[in-house]
């Protein structure tokens, strides 16, 4: 039973905290500038000052939270779920049970120390040219949130529907799944390995230092000056050995960078993905994972419209993949895929769907873009690429007046490029039965995208006057998917194939 | 069924709403050349010459492409399908399941009512497709036309599942 009820109070210690930590560092960096810039004479009255200012500040972030929270209720009526808020303007979202999609359950470190959990409900719809997000957030208890959790889950389930209609009362099982596969350690080593980005490293010193120069001038200054003598040491150092050395030395460092890299990124995939595991449960796929964060979602098997294997160059050659689902409702955010797993062979992938999402196994066979295809796909990107790096290299060659030093780079790049589309052309694939179709692209990151049938929407090709005139297309196939995910492409196919797939999706 | 061609006044409605981006480009061409012809700078020669790159693309725009479009442009539909065929140089080509579509609609902006042209918009659940340019009220009738189709084909399906449960 679901009577019409408030969250958690602690969401409103939650909430304030968040908000509070930001106000504070925003309040820390303006006193550091204003420290630096020595206006503050008084430091004793300044800081009495920012502690008063911070004091009223977090009560009323408190207060505008504790509103929002008395303000807020969720209930059940009839067939629907009930979400109020709203202190001035009142707000009412009644959602059927059947439209309810993933309910993602996460607990945050604040969470396991309060023992809450949060629960975020999707109803999957997309309000054009509005912030509205079709999510709502609920904390509760963790005893009260799996209440919750079961009876909405029990509530949207076909079978239950059933039930109810026949006059019958539902039964709801509570407990752990039968779990079809967790993940171990070698799992989390393996895609901390193979997940490992050198220039996501890259990404975050560029964070740390964009942080410390906003943070104060005068450690950014200390900073400069320090790095002067490494720079000129660096420049005499470069100046002093030959070209052949120092691209060596530049493989050498890359590869420690990456090593590096790859050790931080296998304590984060174990950290965010320890034990995880996955299990299907009636009409439904249940996911949970997590050491200091723990997340749970579950996904109703009837919104899951595709499943996607994705594989980076690494994976490709340990033949492993990750495993992902198209869920409506679920991936709507930034970041927010609906991992099925996360890495795994690609053996146990065929397996691992056939135990828990039976609808989706069964292979279709792909037909490639094959010779037909390779002067679109490679020739001729790769001739325009040759045209643009030949530009660079004689500009190169003037700027640096060493014709060797001019070439090496774009000699790199461009056989960077070369590989890439290759692989490109060499899994470019589209595949079709009545049940499903499949389109394969990517080059160094892979991916294999197996859609329902009855969630293809159209089917596209698009040709320039080249293509046309050998009856090839890039092939469109949009499908029914949250916003960020609703085509995939595979490149330069024979045009026959568009009348073949309109044919079986309206069948 | 063979391929429909957009209205026949199309061309001369993409003309003149792309005229408007056409003065709206001359604006700072002219700027440009007696600024070039009072300093003589390096500056105002490239500003010269970007601004008049955009209108000679511009003027491609208004001239020969609605030429190109109006000939390349077209759509057919059947109880089963809506296909839509555009594009100039790239060509493209969507089929769409009458099945799959959510709802349809006729739409009609200012510079297309001084042309009596429409466009229909044709709704799936993975995004929106548009047949543009056609008579207004061929996109009335089309549209309507549409409704009927999509709510046949869903009612075909119905009694095919209701079919296939029962057995």
């Amino acid at each position: 039973m679901l009577n019409r009820e408030r969250c958690s109070p602690t969401i409103i210690i939650e909430r304030s905290i968040k908000v509070f930590i930001i106000l504070i560092f925003s309040i820390f960096i303006e006193v550091a500038s204003v420290y630096e810039e020595g206006d503050m004479e008084d430091i004793g009255t300044g800081v009495g000052i920012i502690i008063g200012v911070i004091a009223g500040v977090a009560l009323l972030i408190l207060f505008i939270n504790w509103l929002s929270w008395i303000n807020t209720y969720v209930s059940a009526v009839d067939d629907n779920l009930i979400y109020e808020s709203g202190v001035f303007v009142k707000k009412k979202v009644s959602i059927p049970f059947s439209k309810i999609n993933p309910i993602d359950v996460g607990r945050n470190v604040f969470q396991r120390i309060v023992g809450t959990e949060a629960l975020k409900i999707d109803t999957g719809a997309i309000a054009e040219n509005t912030d509205e997000k079709s999510e709502m957030g609920l904390i509760f208890s963790v005893k009260r949130g799996e209440e919750i959790r079961d009876y909405i889950i029990s509530r949207s389930s076909q079978d239950e529907k059933i039930l109810r209609d026949a006059g019958q009362s539902p039964i709801i099982e509570h407990g752990e799944p039968k779990w079809a596969i967790k993940a171990g350690f070698g799992d989390f080593f393996l895609y901390g390995l193979t997940s490992s980005s050198v220039l996501k490293a890259f990404g975050y010193i560029l964070l740390v230092f964009t942080f410390v120069a906003q943070l104060s001038d005068a450690i950014l200054d200390k900073l400069m000056d320090a790095a002067d003598p490494i720079i000129d040491s660096t420049m005499g150092f470069f100046a002093s050995h030959s070209i052949l050395f120092l691209i060596l030395l530049a493989i050498v460092l890359i590869f420690i960078f990456a090593v590096i890299s790859n050790i931080i990124n296998i304590l984060w995939a174990t950290l965010r993905y320890f034990n995880f595991r996955v299990a299907r449960d009636g009409d439904n796929i249940i996911i949970k994972y997590g050491l200091i964060s723990l997340k749970s979602y579950t996904l109703p098997v009837r919104n899951i419209h595709a499943v996607t294997t994705t594989q980076n160059l690494f994976q490709q050659l340990l033949k492993k993949t990750s495993v992902s689902v198209t869920s409506i409702g679920y991936g709507n955010e930034q970041n927010e895929t609906a991992l099925l797993f996360p890495i795994i062979s690609l053996k146990n992938a065929g397996l691992l769907i056939d135990e828990i999402l039976p609808e989706y196994s069964g292979a279709v066979e792909l037909k490639y873009s094959g010779k037909k295809g390779i002067r679109f796909n490679v020739v001729v990107p790769m001739i325009v690429w040759g045209v643009i790096f030949a530009a660079a290299a004689v500009v190169l060659s003037v700027i640096f007046e060493n014709l060797a030093l001019a070439l090496t780079l774009p000699i790199i790049l461009y056989a960077l490029i070369a590989f890439g589309y290759i692989l490109e052309h060499k899994h470019t694939a589209i595949g079709y039965n009545d049940r499903a179709i499949d389109v394969q692209s990517g080059g160094y990151r892979k991916t294999r995208t197996h859609i329902r049938l009855d969630a293809v929407q159209s089917v596209s090709t698009t040709a320039g006057i080249f293509k046309r005139r050998r009856n090839l297309a890039n092939f469109v196939v949009a499908y029914h998917a949250p916003a960020m995910q609703q085509a995939v492409m595979a490149k330069s196919f024979d045009t026959a194939y568009l009348e073949e797939i309109a044919k079986i999706i309206e069948e | 069924m063979e391929f429909q061609k957009v209205g026949k006044k199309a061309k001369a409605k993409w003309r003149f709403s792309r005229s408007i981006m056409l003065i709206l480009l001359l604006i700072p061409f002219v700027i440009s050349i007696f600024s070039y012809i009072y300093d003589g700078e390096i500056g105002s020669l490239i500003f010269m010459i970007v601004s008049g790159a955009f209108v000679v693309f511009q003027l491609l725009n208004v001239i020969v492409y609605p030429i190109i479009e109006y000939i390349q442009w077209a759509y057919l539909i059947t109880d089963d399908r809506i296909e839509i065929k555009k594009g100039i140089f790239w060509r493209t080509h969507t089929i769409i399941p009458i099945s799959r579509v959510q709802h349809v609609c006729a739409k009609q902006g200012p510079v297309q009512r001084m042309f009596k042209l429409g466009t229909i918009e044709i709704m799936t659940a993975a995004g929106l497709h548009k047949v543009e340019e056609l008579d207004y009220e061929t996109a009335q009738q089309i549209s309507d036309m549409l409704r009927n189709n999509v709510n046949n084909k869903l009612a075909e399906l119905e009694s095919k599942e209701q079919v296939a449960q029962d057995a």
